[in-house]
């Protein structure tokens, strides 16, 4: 009877709590290290994120809630690399070039260490933002890692099809260039050579017979998918496409059947003999019509156009037996994956010469200049385009791969669905605690983050049970008072157990530094085991 | 018999506390290593507390209606107090409202601290229901303030247990309601009786007793006597039980089904203290509604004896209760398709309730009127001159787009109602059900 509650929420208070103690404790203690423009952008992603694991769920209106999705993540992929690949460049503009050498390994781990601060920062607003709304579970992380991955194809996949048409074009075009791309280039020259501009010199039967019977078949496939009989009524038109169609099946057999006696003509026979047995005017004609380019382009356009018709005839025959909302759910991401395309399309110049220009700058020391250079000429090669279009395209894959992750975590049961938000928030802010140690933060706002840390988890804990059993309409303030003091005053002893120990360690460190250290390892170690032995 | 389990809450913590470790251990850093000390001292108050071995709760229950008339909102109070020695900090109280009513204010669910002696009340009002419901005993469950042991226990309540809703009250309810002829129905027709209707002339055959000698003395013509013919009158009350009358105008509030059964019960109560024979059928019930099944024709019918208190009448009305209960849905409401392939399976052809109508019934008919089958009976009874009296509890008083759409709809039938001739009753659910069936029996007998 108590534990029958299907639709609940934590409590208004404990939710009202973990929010303002985790923005809190994560603001000081960014603010303590200084990164502030990359840990506001890496927020603003994770409230995106959370905004997006919201919208995923919307049962109601599942396709708007989808495409909402899908655009949010751009801000998320965005968020992420900030918060990540962003503060890595503005702390080494900050902390390079170093004085010496011997500081490198310091400065790496200061530089790391700030980093996961501002990574934890993140996660920590993204906890709490689930917090409010309860909506994070493993249902929502899936559809959002879905909508992101779907949402990822269309940029990426064009923007590396133009990169990879780029080198290709690049690699046919040149004759220098190294290694496996000299191999690359000599295939791609030969397939090309055979199949479009054979050289006039020989007949090239085959594979014009080839690329014939292959455009006779795929527009007789096409004019049978095509809805032509169900669209007229008149038993002509139906005579008329069964007898094209047959028409058609039995031009390509024949050219089928031609394949054959073309591989002799053009492989076996030498060229001369062919000439002398069939007579010039008759050799030169043949010649001249298996290898004119024209045909054959105009057969390779009927293949692609055929096979575009047919695979849009079976998409739309598809979603014709499907409801609605189904198929706006499942094709939203990929037209809001378009749309991100065309306006990254749009905007790619000036985007990427300001992302350049911004990296060059923030760059330390001889980087920069450097970085503008080795930019420029990839620019000059490849063009903005395919450049800005890959690169959105890895920053939605990036937040695919986080809302993926999220799921999986979830789905190994890592993380609870109850207790998502608060368990994310919690362990954010015991990361952003331990870094902030290892850059050097003053110890009382190390030991109050740490409280504030697991204050977060009980009290968001203390609140969900209190949600499932007893739901939000009763009051249930004065016992979460209760229960939130009880919570500090365990902390301030705790507190004041860690202060000992450091006066203590402070005091031994000076005598002898590393077997203070493993001591207490040891000690902690012991406390572990004599923990779960209690447990 | 309190069941007792430990809950294993600190798994971020301890997972926090590893991260601090192995970051200290890398940056070699002594105060994230002092640092952990606090989610340990956490851990340690966790693992070392326990709920109160003395612990003790008494509860008692107090409903505060007796008796209500169904769909009233009832007060209960739930009274817990701390009968051990041991504050408790955190004590959850569910309170066993019985599956069948819903709570439409308050919360049967609470959270208190409660120190020695210290009692603590839940309040939460429910919407009655026909019938009686009896209360679960409130669970308990309590836990230390670490919240790492949770102990859950069934206390008995005192008080009251069971919340009773009357459907038949015990003084009448009706007194001004007198009626002229107890059981019989005044016709146009001339035969045996006591009222002189008219004379006619003598046909062979005629009893001896009415020829008016006197006329014959004078005239010499034999002449009969006619006298107004009385026949006995059957009332037969038809209550519309159809799945798409089963719809409620709020959550919780009786059906349009059992608002109809309700009225029908409380007028059968009245004919049956007036002497009056009545009949009653409902129509729309499965055979798996009814004790017994249904009649061969697909008619639930019965001819109670003894009025309301009979057998018969009280499984017809329980029949009614459990169909509506089984499948109740918003008037605006989702079921529709399941609705309409239960109208189908259980709406009876008029025909087969006009041919078990006797020849001198009149009829009172007790329907939402949510769709056309009413009309469509209500209209062949008139036809058939019926004396027909319609009662309807009007279930679409709800603001929503489809409440309202409903709402016209079932004006529109009432209007094609009145137009037919049958008197109309319009029950206005804040209205208590006296008004309209003091009005239902008024035209019942002044015909």
């Amino acid at each position: 009877m108590i534990d029958d509650r299907t639709d609940w929420r934590p409590t208004t208070a404990s939710t009202g709590l973990v929010v303002f103690v985790t923005l809190l404790t994560a603001t000081v203690l960014v603010r303590a290290i200084g990164v502030a423009v990359p840990a506001a952008l890496g927020g603003a992603g994770a409230v995106a994120l959370a905004l997006a694991v919201w919208t995923a769920g919307w049962e109601r209106h599942r396709t708007l809630g989808t495409v909402l999705t899908s655009l949010l993540a751009l801000p998320i992929g965005l968020g992420v690399v900030a918060a990540t690949v962003g503060t890595v460049i503005v702390l080494a503009g900050v902390f390079f070039p170093v004085e010496s050498l011997s500081r490198l390994p310091a400065t790496v781990v200061d530089l790391s260490a700030r980093a996961m601060v501002v990574v934890g920062a993140a996660a920590a607003v993204f906890g709490a933002s689930v917090a409010i709304g309860h909506v994070l579970d493993r249902d929502t992380a899936g559809r959002t890692a879905e909508a992101s991955l779907k949402t990822t194809v269309p940029p990426l996949g064009v923007g590396l099809v133009l990169v990879a048409s780029e080198a290709l074009r690049y690699l046919e075009a040149t004759r220098d260039a190294p290694g496996v791309g000299a191999v690359l280039g000599d295939v791609l020259r030969t397939t090309t050579t055979i199949v479009f501009e054979p050289p006039a010199v020989r007949p090239s039967v085959t594979t014009f017979l080839l690329l014939g019977a292959a455009a006779l078949l795929v527009v007789r496939r096409t004019v049978g998918a095509l809805p032509l009989t169900e669209l007229t009524t008149e038993p002509a038109v139906e005579r008329a496409v069964a007898s094209a169609r047959s028409w058609l099946l039995r031009a390509a057999v024949l050219a089928g059947f031609g394949v054959p006696v073309g591989f002799f003509t053009d492989y076996v026979f030498p060229p001369e003999r062919l000439q002398s047995v069939v007579t010039p005017p008759v050799f030169d004609l043949l010649v001249a019509v298996t290898t004119a380019p024209p045909t054959r382009r105009l057969a390779w356009r009927v293949i692609v156009l055929c096979v575009a018709t047919l695979v849009a005839v079976a998409l739309l025959r598809r979603t014709a037996q499907t409801s609605a909302d189904r198929i706006g759910a499942a094709v939203a991401p990929f037209a809001a994956g378009s749309g991100v395309l065309v306006a990254a399309a749009l905007v790619a110049g000036p985007v990427l010469s300001a992302a350049r220009g911004w990296v060059a700058a923030t760059l330390p020391g001889e980087f920069g200049p450097q970085f503008r250079e080795l930019s420029g000429s990839v620019v000059d090669f490849y063009g903005p385009v395919p450049i800005v279009l890959t690169g959105v395209g890895f920053v939605l894959l990036v937040a695919a791969v986080v809302a993926m992750c999220l799921w999986l975590v979830l789905l190994t049961k890592y993380l609870d669905d109850r207790t998502a938000g608060v368990g994310i928030a919690s362990a954010a802010l015991f990361q952003i605690a331990a870094f902030a140690g290892v850059v050097g933060v003053p110890t009382a706002l190390l030991f109050g983050s740490l409280v504030a840390a697991v204050l977060v988890w009980d009290v968001g804990e203390f609140g969900t049970t209190l949600g499932e059993e007893i739901g939000q309409r009763a009051d249930t303030r004065r016992a979460e008072l209760v229960h939130t003091t009880g919570t500090l005053a365990v902390g301030g002893v705790g507190v004041a157990v860690a202060v000992a120990v450091t006066d203590a360690a402070v005091g031994a460190v000076t005598v002898a530094d590393g077997a203070v250290v493993a001591g207490l390892v040891v000690a902690v170690a012991g406390l572990l085991a004599l923990l779960v032995a209690l447990r | 018999m309190a069941v007792t389990d430990r809950v294993r809450r600190w798994g971020v913590p301890l997972a926090g506390t590893v991260t601090l470790l192995s970051v200290g251990l890398l940056a070699a850093e002594p105060a994230l290593f002092a640092g952990a000390a606090i989610p340990l001292a956490y851990v340690l108050v966790g693992a070392l507390s326990r709920v109160p071995s003395g612990a003790n709760l008494d509860a008692d229950r107090t409903v505060a209606a007796a008796a209500p008339t169904p769909g009233d909102p009832v007060d209960v109070t739930l009274t817990v107090e701390n009968t051990g020695r041991r504050t408790l900090t955190d004590v959850r109280i569910v309170d066993g409202v019985p599956a069948e009513l819903t709570v439409v204010s308050g919360s049967p669910r609470a959270c208190r601290s409660l120190r020695p002696g210290e009692s603590t009340t839940v309040e939460y009002a429910v919407r009655s229901k026909r019938g009686t419901y009896a209360f679960d005993d409130p669970v308990v469950r309590i836990r230390p303030l670490a919240a790492t042991e949770i102990a859950t226990a069934t206390v008995a309540a005192a008080g009251d247990t069971a919340l009773t809703c009357a459907n038949v009250v015990a003084e009448a309810p009706l007194a001004d309601a007198t009626l002229p002829r107890a059981g019989t129905l005044p016709t146009d027709s001339g035969g045996s009786g006591l009222e002189f209707h008219a004379t006619r002339d003598y046909q062979s055959g005629d009893p001896v007793s009415r020829i008016d000698w006197r006329r014959f003395a004078k005239t010499g013509e034999l002449t009969t006597v006619e006298y107004r013919e009385e026949q006995a009158v059957r009332t037969v009350l038809v209550v519309d039980a159809r799945p798409p009358t089963r719809v409620t105008p709020e959550a919780g509030y009786p059906t349009g089904a059992e608002l109809a059964a309700y009225a029908a019960e409380r007028l059968l109560d009245a004919l049956s203290r007036s002497s009056v024979v009545a009949s009653i059928t409902a129509v729309g019930l499965a055979d798996e509604d009814l004790v017994g099944g249904l009649g061969p024709d697909g008619l639930a019918w019965a001819d109670p004896d003894g009025g309301v208190e009979s057998p018969q009448a009280s499984r017809l009305f329980d029949g009614v209760q459990s169909a509506a209960t089984r499948d109740s849905v918003a008037p605006d409401g989702g079921e529709q398709a399941g609705a309409e392939t239960a109208t189908d399976r259980t709406a009876p052809d008029v025909e087969t309730l006009l041919a078990r109508l006797p020849p001198t019934a009149q009829v009172v008919v007790f329907s939402p009127l949510l769709d056309d089958w009413p009309t469509e009976l209500i209209t062949s009874l008139r036809a058939r001159s019926y004396p027909t009296t319609v009662v309807s509890p009007d279930v679409t008083r709800g603001e929503g787009p489809a409440q309202t759409v409903v709402a016209l709809e079932r004006r529109l039938r009432l209007q094609s109602v009145e137009l037919t001739g049958a008197t109309l009753i319009d029950w206005d659910l804040d209205e208590p059900i006296d008004i309209a069936m003091r009005a239902s029996l008024a035209e019942l007998f002044n015909r």
